[in-house]
């Protein structure tokens, strides 16, 4: 192989900061935007992502050299939805407000094209250690951008973080929890990110 | 006069794009140019329309048709087939999408050079297999009710997302002609467009 092969460490934090599935690489942003109303079902979500998609990864590796090339995009779907139909079981079991808070998105982790995507572009070419580090790492990525957003929509919008109210509601911004907001939000925190990477790349091309 | 009222509904007040937050891959990817987001809009109006009347029908005549009782220590539990829905829809999608590249392949050439590209895109959408799900497992959420009522919904919704997709793609073009400045371009600015749009849709929530 001409290319070196990336270590362990490198795989992990690749999803989270570099191609970091929120800022960078833009992938499942359905739920990026529509769960981001509060913290906690930010977090949700990210659970809930962490889990499908480390098993998927897990999985998919594990099959990867029996599987016909021709059929691999439908059998890793159905193993996608097999294992989002286990956590929709498991958490209207379990934390029924939550699931009820999440709604369809709950069941739209399948189509979810991050999930989907580290299969085809990661599993289905490395071993299975290696693909559960990255699918959690990407997953935790998703996570901690999902929850960034979260923040600063529930603190700003409802006053308030993880049910607790910090902001008066004289000086609560409304319309950051509502639909709209999402997209402002999401769009000042990306050209913000944009801001600090094209920053950084400029001094390393000066150095 | 009902139908009218979900169909307008469904198109402006609870827009799919900006008010659900279904299908923003394709909505942000595919909208730079006016001819390919029209043309993204008319394949996902076709798909979303017939993928939601037939999972309509296999969701109340299959999955909820079959049911089997169980004794257990909580008493007699009956359960359906209806926990198989997220996998069967999206199975159903799948080849659905596939049947229609199909025969649209075969059959009409210039649809297909029009569509072509677009339809496998459309699988991973995510208003497809929402509105599927949205209209028969959560279809308490949305209040619609019975066969025709459903296709209603879903055609409005598909052409909601086609009006939205057409107009954020004229806006996107007309701005290719201004400075931007370099970490606003591309995603960003498009993000603030679409938070502007869903800001101009909210003044029809008053109207139903």
């Amino acid at each position: 192989m001409a290319r070196r092969q990336k270590s362990i460490k490198e795989v992990f934090s690749a999803g989270l900061f570099k191609q970091n599935p929120t800022f960078v690489q833009f992938l499942g942003m359905c739920p990026t935007l529509a769960v981001t109303k509060s913290v906690e079902s930010a977090l949700g979500m990210g659970a809930g992502v962490i889990f499908v998609l480390v098993m998927s990864n897990l999985i998919i590796s594990l099959i990867r050299n029996f599987v016909p090339k021709e059929v691999r995009i439908p059998i890793y779907i159905v193993i996608i939805a097999s294992l989002v139909t286990i956590l929709e079981m498991f958490m209207k079991a379990y934390t029924p407000e939550l699931a009820s808070s999440l709604g369809t998105f709950l069941s739209l982790i399948v189509v979810n094209c991050l999930i989907l995507g580290r299969a085809e572009a990661f599993a289905s070419k490395n071993n299975p250690i290696r693909s559960v580090v990255d699918g959690f790492g990407m997953a935790l990525g998703f996570t901690g951008g999902i929850t960034i957003i979260a923040i600063f929509r529930e603190l700003f919008g409802a006053g308030s973080l993880l049910g607790y109210s910090i902001i008066p509601e004289q000086y609560q911004v409304g319309i950051l929890v509502q639909a709209a907001g999402a997209f402002l939000v999401f769009g000042i925190l990306v050209s913000q990110v944009n801001r600090i990477r094209m920053n950084k790349e400029e001094r390393s091309e000066v150095a | 006069m009902e139908y009218i009222a979900i169909a307008f509904g469904a198109i402006f007040v609870n827009n799919v794009v900006l008010n659900q937050f279904y299908g923003l891959c394709p909505f942000l990817g595919v909208s730079t140019k006016k001819s390919s987001a029209l043309s993204m809009g008319m394949a996902v109006t076709f798909v979303i329309t017939l993928s939601t009347m037939i999972s309509y029908l296999i969701y109340h005549n299959v999955l909820l048709k079959y049911t089997m009782t169980l004794n257990t220590e909580f008493g007699e539990i009956t359960y359906n087939l209806s926990f198989l829905s997220t996998i069967v829809f999206i199975l159903v999608i799948a080849s659905f999408v596939q049947l229609v590249e199909m025969f649209i392949k075969k059959f009409s050439a210039p649809l297909y050079s029009a569509l072509g590209v677009y339809l496998p895109l459309i699988t991973t959408n995510c208003a497809v297999l929402g509105v599927a799900i949205d209209t028969t497992v959560n279809s308490e959420r949305i209040g619609v009710e019975g066969f025709w009522q459903v296709t209603i919904y879903a055609l409005g919704i598909s052409l909601g997302y086609a009006v939205v997709i057409f107009i954020f793609s004229a806006i996107r073009e007309e701005m290719m002609a201004y400075p931007i400045k370099k970490n606003w371009q591309g995603i960003p600015i498009a993000l603030i467009t679409a938070f502007i749009m869903a800001m101009v849709f909210y003044g029809f929530g008053g109207m139903v």
